[in-house]
């Protein structure tokens, strides 16, 4: 029964006599589908994760894409050199022309934009997060409007608070959540933001975060906290171009998912010519 | 001996070697727990208790059996242990760190757990981890944990109506609440008086 049906798939053969001259030859293609098997097998592999990720830095810096809230640290315990990556994310939510809200944060917190505000009104705050040389003398940074009276330490979770409140009350209770900091919180403040992440989790609210030049353990307390999924991958501008970052993934060709493609490509490609079934025409009987 | 029985004699000996050392592996995992209950009371802040040495690779044994909820249990129940509730928070320099991470353990198991007095356990013990951080000077933060820690015996409660002890850590939060100087509304345990639980009832109009 099998085997009828097993000829009628393969199609007409040759009938010889013996095989044993071609054992040399199935060892060989047999040794070459097993090669070409592995190597196709890594090679889809690979393009699925590399697909993965990008599909990941995709979605962009706010979790959802559109609306929520940022949540901007701007204590004294935020170094000048981490202004870049702050710049980066704020260009980069200009540039993705979305609506969005945001609070600053110290020892204290503030409502600056309400949700729902155009991205663009993020601009005029680029000027104080910009790159600039330390001069001589005790203050070798410009001053910015929270140095003085807005810099008394770090709560993290008040920001998280004053965000979750602003959102709840704009009528968006599940709204996105975007927090950049250096994640240097106050040490009593630690369990507050466990809790705060707890109740984000448990209500559903989506959050991400910016990790702005952490310090190891700061970071590890808080992936602990938060999950290593909440963090965002580094954010940075990968050409001189205005909100061009990495993250966004928007507008540029994925070399490396085409040249896996290219890849499988040519392994099929060989495994047809190397291990392909012979042609034979079929028998007019 | 034709290729295809060298084949198939191939398939079945490796097929045969991988479930030998499946079999190796379960053994190993029936042993892991007891030996690591065992080890964490000498020993609790290893990191390697209840996680033997496999010998497959991505973990077959272990989903083979579903012991991930009992592992995450035992890990739970180990940062509790590590975070040291009663201890004052000034004898250990990352005490608040460790509470706090015990804080997450906690809730993401009674949020994930499967079994549902295992869950009220986890959310007994975090109203535990609350009322430990409610030991602050700050009558605001004061008042906030513990707010916290009787919802957390609450929530015990709903998953476990014979949770025990968390029926008596409610009763003590909500007798402290009642000492506790409030400006906040709404709830049960909102202000003094209005509990409706266990302590502060009526007799014979409890649960």
């Amino acid at each position: 029964m099998a085997t009828p049906l097993l000829k009628r798939i393969r199609g007409a053969t040759i009938p010889i006599a013996t095989t044993a001259e071609l054992a040399p030859a199935v060892r060989r293609t047999l040794f070459l589908r097993v090669v070409l098997a592995a190597i196709l097998i890594g090679l889809v592999v690979a393009a699925t994760e590399t697909g993965r990720s990008r599909a990941a830095a995709g979605r962009g810096l706010v979790p959802g894409g559109v609306g929520g809230i940022l949540v901007l640290d701007v204590s004294r315990s935020i170094k000048p050199d981490a202004n870049r990556t702050i710049t980066n994310v704020l260009q980069q939510l200009i540039d993705s022309h979305t609506r969005i809200g945001l609070v600053a944060f110290s020892d204290i917190a503030y409502e600056l934009l309400p949700p729902g505000s155009p991205s663009a009104e993020l601009r005029p705050l680029l000027r104080y997060f910009a790159a600039v040389r330390p001069k001589p003398g005790p203050d070798p940074y410009p001053p910015n409007p929270w140095t003085n009276s807005f810099s008394g330490g770090t709560q993290i979770s008040s920001g998280l608070a004053v965000a979750h409140g602003t959102l709840t009350r704009a009528g968006q209770p599940k709204g996105p959540i975007l927090l950049v900091s250096d994640l240097d919180t106050a040490p009593d403040d630690v369990p507050r933001v466990a809790l705060t992440f707890n109740q984000f989790k448990a209500q559903g609210v989506p959050f991400r975060i910016v990790a702005v030049s952490p310090r190891q353990d700061n970071l590890a307390l808080f992936q602990n906290l938060a999950g290593k999924n909440a963090f965002t991958a580094p954010v940075e501008r990968t050409s001189g171009g205005t909100g061009d970052t990495e993250g966004s993934g928007r507008g540029h060709i994925p070399w490396s998912l085409v040249a896996i493609a290219l890849l499988v490509l040519g392994a099929l490609a060989a495994n047809e010519l190397w291990c392909g079934r012979l042609p034979v025409p079929r028998t007019q009987s | 001996m034709s290729w295809r029985w060298l084949t198939a004699a191939i398939a079945a000996l490796t097929a045969g070697v991988l479930l030998l050392l499946l079999a190796v592996d379960v053994g190993r995992w029936n042993t892991a727990f007891a030996r690591g209950d065992v080890r964490f009371k000498f020993a609790p802040t290893r990191l390697d208790l209840w996680h033997p040495d496999e010998v497959l690779p991505l973990h077959p044994a272990r989903r083979l059996l579903g012991v991930d909820d009992d592992l995450k249990y035992r890990d739970t129940l180990r940062r509790f242990y590590l975070a040291r509730p009663h201890a004052n928070k000034w004898t250990q320099t990352n005490i608040d760190a460790l509470r706090s991470e015990a804080t997450v353990s906690l809730a993401e198991y009674i949020r994930e757990g499967k079994d549902p007095r295992r869950r009220s356990q986890a959310a007994n013990l975090l109203g535990v981890m609350g009322l430990g951080l409610a030991a602050t000077d700050d009558p605001g933060q004061r008042l906030r944990f513990l707010l916290f820690a009787s919802r957390s015996f609450r929530g015990a409660l709903t998953m476990d109506q014979t949770n025990e002890d968390a029926k008596f850590n409610l009763e003590l939060t909500l007798r402290l609440l009642r000492q506790s100087p409030t400006n906040t509304g709404g709830g049960a345990a909102r202000g003094p008086g209005r509990g409706g639980g266990a302590a502060l009832s009526k007799p014979g109009s409890g649960y």
